[in-house]
């Protein structure tokens, strides 16, 4: 698979690079035009890179991204519920296991399931409000996929050290409720658009196994 | 989509009354999390699965597949152990809309979930 993504990126910065060429021919000497093309194909090289580091979505050039790594780019089978998320940051965090499973770094799986198609729609879902969604519908303030993938990876392992999480196991299932100690998000739905959508800072993050069911901000029950 | 109460799993989705698309069998399913009841008593043990296909307890038919559904009110009528427990008030059935944006709605004119316990101000979101 890595070999797989590696050659056609490879072949995509080919085609950048004459693409480059071309446009330049004969417009700036060909020391320019060579000294742009370096600067490109550094550029392609270290996006994954620099997005995983500085947690920013940098333009891409080409599709994918680390041509050699152990996170191999990949790309989510994610689309917008309405709103333009980014699942760039999201391709350079998450490993490609085949078969539309994606791991996070903290050991989390997204797969497919859940009727939105697969558990990275059904998270994403979660960052739009749907005010007639019966009862309350947790949203997350965040629209970036890659953000909330690592927003869950990060209460996941504050769950994981015993800090300000409740958990239930029941039915081979992890329901986690983790106080992330800031806002995170909002209750929506129709009960909680009633409620003038209060901050919600706990996220509940459903498990089976280290298979994502779902998560999403929620006001824990007193 | 008609639904029976929220999931006391998840403590959040609402349980849709989905028709599985194999067996033709009413199922309580949560439209958040994907457990499953196939009695009308919420409150026993669901069904859980990361199974991506969330396959029929009865036939093993996706549940979340093309030939499955939301059920209808002439299919809720006609599923006895639903509607028996509907006649005898033990569960009580409202229509809302589904989670997934592909999923049919089938909405009532008024909503009626607005007297629903899940709504009071102290609970989860989901």
């Amino acid at each position: 698979m890595a070999v797989l993504i590696l050659s056609r990126d490879s072949q995509q910065l080919i085609r950048l690079v004459e693409t480059l060429f071309r446009v330049l021919r004969g417009r700036v000497p060909i020391g320019w035009a060579v000294g742009l093309a370096a600067l490109l194909v550094a550029y392609v090289l270290a996006q994954p890179y620099l997005e995983r580091t500085l947690g920013v979505s940098l333009p891409g050039l080409a599709r994918g991204g680390t041509p050699a790594g152990d996170r191999a780019p990949v790309a989510p089978p994610v689309e917008s519920p309405g709103k333009s998320p980014s699942p760039a940051t999201a391709n350079s965090y998450l490993r490609d296991l085949g078969n539309e499973v994606y791991e996070t770094p903290a050991g989390l799986r997204y797969k497919r399931g859940s009727q939105h198609g697969h558990r990275l729609k059904h998270l994403l879902a979660h960052a739009e409000d749907m005010s007639d969604r019966p009862g309350q519908h947790g949203v997350f303030d965040d629209h970036d996929l890659g953000s909330l993938v690592r927003l869950v990876d990060a209460a996941y392992e504050q769950a994981e050290r015993g800090e300000r999480v409740a958990v239930r196991r029941e039915e081979g299932r992890e329901v986690f409720t983790i106080d992330v100690g800031k806002r995170i998000g909002y209750i929506g739905g129709r009960s909680g658009n009633r409620r003038g959508r209060p901050a919600a800072r706990h996220v509940r993050l459903v498990l089976q196994g280290k298979s994502v069911i779902t998560a999403y901000p929620i006001i824990p029950r007193r | 989509m008609h639904y029976a109460g929220f999931c006391r799993l998840c403590e959040t989705g609402p349980l849709g009354v989905r028709k599985c698309g194999g067996c033709q069998a009413l199922l309580l399913l949560c439209d958040e999390c994907d457990a499953v009841w196939t009695t009308a008593d919420p409150t026993a043990s669901p069904v859980t699965t990361d199974d991506p296909d969330l396959p029929c307890p009865h036939c093993r038919a996706s549940l979340v597949g093309d030939d499955s559904s939301w059920a209808n009110a002439a299919e809720i009528a006609g599923a006895n152990w639903l509607a028996d427990a509907v006649g005898a008030g033990t569960l009580t059935l409202r229509t809302g809309k589904p989670f997934a944006p592909s999923g049919p709605a089938e909405i009532s004119p008024t909503p009626t979930d607005d007297l629903d316990p899940r709504d009071e101000p102290c609970d989860a979101g989901g």
